[in-house]
């Protein structure tokens, strides 16, 4: 029986194996690009998913173990955000848009990844102080978020600019 | 601007393939490539190579007024994109949104080298400066026909040309076609040199501006492509099973289990498995039995300095004046030290990934994330044996890579390719976080021997750096090597030393000893323990044995480290970015180690100062950090880094970048160590060679020193050389201990606290 997930509100029968790691599916089966391969050890967080509002490293637990969930990547955000407002419509969600104004990708790599967990945060904590950031990114997940790039300081700020314009 | 994809920039064997014959190549291609693929492939050029000195080669200025602007330089996550069409706009002066880039596609784009060394803006970018100067007076001459009116009294504005109330813009003098130079472009040994003249920098309205990253929207929205996003027609997944040992060979390959989707690939050493599915191939390469030849050619982390020592290297003489050996042996007092860093990861976030396609007719297309698409051109001609013009590499973003990519042009593409043609499928290769730890060519571990010298009033008389560096320039790919079809290299890479000296001190000799790579003397292959180029490649571990050893001198002679530093300088820019650090980073005026650095939290804090010249760029750092005894936990509070990189080009961009280097040197001086055993590296993922967290990100301030009449200099990489020093002596001024070999993890820094 094929496996049935919800991916950025729309339901798919998955046809890969079910032992096959949730980002293979979402990369290889339905083409999304927001989850990356960084390790596939979930040590780096660059392959983070919400899966049920919550965030999930994509690269090691099973396509079978996400049975049923909401699955949402990057590429959902933005319609998360008009559902949660009750628009029809947004081109991108805050997060990105802070993203996008405080300039934090360098390569841009590991940022899918930091832009979930701080989706994930903010569901919870609508106005994080830096200590609580610092903790989301650090301490909180099976690893640390990793960035090659240096982009550390610049997601501290991105994260506070995504507070500010989703209050 | 938008980043959009000019005819050009897709394979023309890919459109010949999707739409059949394609006669006429799209007014974006310069003239020369204005070819049909048919009758190019038919003279055996399928992908002739852009003209340097042909003026349609660079650009193409479309009836709409924008322009396209070619590139042989890539983005690497840097910004390259956005300040290079600053400055081309501001040269043409059309507005900075009708400027597109096309990068790093071999068929259109010149080669204007690697991208490496923080060169992009101050030799591609200057060189684009030039040209896009000789375009505008090129125009100007058409439009000057046009309007029957001499040059002298033409003026633009946004691409627009007038003359008194007559106008005409660039879009209806050129309507797409080839543009020619109404002076010819030469480009030898000296540079570049053109007809016209570029703007002064007092008429620049678009450059110096913090104009936004154009690549920035597609990359939080998930628009742009990565190299590990390429997919294409029937392309197959591969994993390559590397070597056990760095020397090792196949012994045997066993079967992969039944009702496996894969399939094995053997040639010579490369043993791969291939599937449809990427989860296929995955789990065929967790499974797949092979023996390796035992090898065991490496000295062990713990016992590298010593057989690095041991080896004969030859020793070049970097800088000597006066005469050392006389000026130490009558000192009054002397100081030694030995520094020592160790070999690190460039650390690509998303491992190695490409995508090859070798036709039966020999052409090959590859997509990369190579630093230098035309060397990986090359280099893929040469191992397959087939002309340049067979071969296309399609630059595509990749995972920041630092210089791995760089000399080292791509190992996964150089592996596909062979793949590919031994299938007759496109083949993706992608590496697994173990095979990047452990075999993407390393940043050199090195060594430092300082002396110094006094007179009776404690003014150093004579100095010493002595250096050995494993090398910082393995450009070997190991797919030609592990098939067997490039044997015993042409070159063997060397360590070399980085840097002027700025200092002055009467008697001074410095020392590198350009040390072979671990294992390469023992190993079947053309390499042993591979280590190249990592951001400021060599001058970051001479800048560190330096700038350190500065600092030790200045407390054994009880002097303040800045003024110390202040008083043996004369450049005044480096006078200059000192002070302004100094200032900004509220620097205490002091010798070193503080009195009473501790804190009611259980603490102790210091601070540290550093400076450095990085290929005409001069940079200073302040670094404030506590450290906690009790745990060796060192916590950097606050870094300033005032930067002289001459002319501006975007300031925000060039903050990012010294934020970059802070933040990246600062993992590497506080957590970052490859290790290995007889046979092979040991730290194979994020646990055993961990990073930097974001819950150890200091507070970062930059001052950027104006200096618009100098032309610029890079920025990716002068502020990585002042970290390591600046957080040994803040460690230094904390606790009175002096580290002096990296990683200062923090059981190092609890065991030296004793
Ligand atoms: S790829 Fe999943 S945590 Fe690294
Ligand atoms: S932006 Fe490059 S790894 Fe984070």
């Amino acid at each position: 029986m094929a496996i049935e997930l919800f991916v950025n509100g729309k339901k798919e029968e998955i046809t890969s194996s079910p032992d096959t790691p949730l980002i293979y599916v979402l990369r290889g089966e339905l083409g999304l690009r927001g989850p990356k391969f960084g390790c596939g050890l979930e040590q780096c967080g660059s392959c983070s998913v919400l899966a049920n509002n919550s965030a999930r490293r994509s690269c090691v637990k099973p396509v079978s173990d996400f049975e049923g969930q909401d699955i949402t990547t990057v590429e959902g955000l933005p319609a998360l955000w008009a559902k949660a407002k009750k628009v029809r419509h947004v081109d991108l969600h805050p997060i990105q848009q802070a993203w996008i104004e405080e300039q934090v990708p360098q390569c841009g790599y590991c940022q899918n990844g930091m832009m979930i967990t701080a989706a994930n945060l903010l569901a919870s904590n609508p106005n994080p102080s830096v200590s609580e950031i610092m903790t989301a990114f650090s301490t909180s997940g099976p690893s640390p978020h990793l960035c090659r790039c240096g982009t550390y300081d610049a997601i501290i700020k991105a994260v506070q600019r995504a507070a500010q314009l989703m209050a | 601007m938008t980043i959009q994809e000019e005819a050009g920039t897709i394979s023309r064997r890919g459109l010949l393939r999707a739409g059949g014959a394609l006669v006429v190549m799209s007014a974006a291609v310069p003239v020369a490539l204005r070819t049909s693929v048919a009758e190019a492939a038919a003279t055996g050029m399928p992908f002739p190579t852009p003209v340097l000195t042909d003026l349609s080669t660079w650009l193409t200025v479309h009836t709409s007024g924008n322009v396209t602007w070619r590139t042989g330089h890539v983005e690497l996550g840097q910004g390259n994109r956005t300040a290079l069409a600053q400055m081309v706009a501001e040269e043409l002066d059309v507005a900075f949104e009708k400027v597109t880039l096309v990068m790093g596609n071999t068929n259109v784009t010149p080669d204007q080298g690697v991208t490496a060394a923080s060169s992009t803006i101050a030799r591609a970018g200057v060189q684009a400066r030039l040209i896009a100067a000789e375009a505008r007076a090129t125009l100007l001459s058409m439009a000057s026909k046009r309007l029957r009116a001499p040059v002298t009294e033409l003026s633009v504005k946004n691409g627009v040309v007038h003359h008194g109330r007559r106008k005409v813009s660039y879009g209806q003098l050129v309507h797409g076609k080839a543009l020619t130079a109404v002076t010819p472009i030469v480009i030898n040994g000296q540079g570049t040199t053109v007809g016209a003249t570029p703007k002064p920098f007092s008429e620049y309205t678009l450059v110096g501006r913090s104009i936004p990253r154009v690549d920035v929207v597609d990359k939080v929205s998930q628009k742009a492509a990565f190299v590990h996003d390429i997919t294409v027609p029937h392309m197959l997944h591969a994993r390559v099973i590397h070597p056990r040992g760095i020397g090792s060979t196949v012994v045997s390959v066993g079967q992969l289990p039944a009702g496996s989707n894969a399939q094995v690939v053997q040639l010579g050493n490369l043993v791969a498995v291939v599937a449809k599915q990427e989860w296929d191939a995955v789990k065929a390469a967790a499974n797949l039995p092979v023996t390796w030849s035992d090898w065991n050619g490496l000295p062990s982390t713990e016992d590298w300095p010593a057989a690095m020592r041991a080896t004969p290297a030859k020793v070049v003489t970097h800088a000597s004046q006066g005469d050392f050996d006389s000026a130490f042996a009558s000192a009054a007092s002397t100081l030694t030290a030995t520094y020592q860093t160790p070999f690190e990861n460039h650390g690509m976030i998303g491992p190695s990934c490409a995508v090859a396609d070798v036709r039966p007719d020999g052409s090959v297309t590859v997509w990369s994330a190579t630093q230098y698409p035309q060397g990986l051109r090359n280099g893929i001609a040469q191992m397959l044996n087939v002309s340049t013009e067979q071969v296309e590499v399609l630059w595509v973003d990749g995972a920041g890579s630092y210089g791995r990519l760089c000399s080292n042009y791509d190992d996964a593409a150089s592996e596909a390719v062979f793949l590919s043609r031994e299938l007759g499928k496109p083949v993706r290769v992608q590496w697994s976080r173990a095979d990047e730890h452990i075999w993407e060519p390393h940043g050199p571990g090195t060594l430092h021997d300082m002396a110094a010298g006094f007179d009776e009033s404690g003014n150093v008389t004579a100095w010493k750096h002595d250096a050995f560096m494993a090398p910082n320039n393995d450009s070997t790919m190991l797919g030609p090597i592990l098939v067997g079809v490039q044997g015993s290299s042409t070159r063997t890479p060397v360590g070399s030393w980085t840097g002027p000296d700025l200092y002055q001190f009467p008697n001074l000799l410095e020392l590198a000893h350009q040390m072979p790579e671990f294992g390469a003397a023992t190993s079947p292959y053309p390499f042993g323990l591979r280590t190249t180029f990592l951001r400021s490649p060599g001058q970051h571990q001479i800048t560190f044995a330096q700038e350190a050893f500065a600092d030790e001198i200045a407390a054994a002679t009880g002097q303040d480290p800045l003024q110390f530093r202040l008083q043996h300088l004369t450049d005044a820019r480096a006078i200059a970015v000192l002070t302004a650090a100094a200032q900004a980073g509220k620097w205490e005026a002091r010798p070193s180690p503080k009195r009473d650095a501790s804190t009611s939290n259980g603490t102790v804090t210091g601070q540290g100062i550093s400076f450095v010249l990085r290929d005409g760029t001069y940079a200073a750092a302040v670094v404030k950090l506590e450290v906690t005894p009790a745990t060796g936990k060192v916590l950097l509070t606050e870094v300033t880094v005032a930067q002289d990189q001459g002319q501006i080009i975007n300031p925000r961009a060039i903050e990012h970048q010294i934020s970059s280097c802070v933040l990246q040197t600062a993992s590497r001086v506080l957590h970052e160590e490859v290790k290995f055993d007889t046979a092979n590296v040991t730290t194979v993922d994020w646990v055993s060679y961990p990073l930097l967290r974001m819950d150890e990100t200091p507070t970062i301030n930059t001052i950027l020193v104006p200096n618009p009449q100098i032309a610029p200099s890079g920025v990716g990489e002068p502020a990585v050389n002042v970290m390591p020093s600046a957080i040994s002596s803040a460690i230094f001024d904390a606790t009175g201990v002096r580290l002096r070999t990296m990683p200062f993890t923090q059981e190092v820094v609890k065991a030296a606290m004793g």
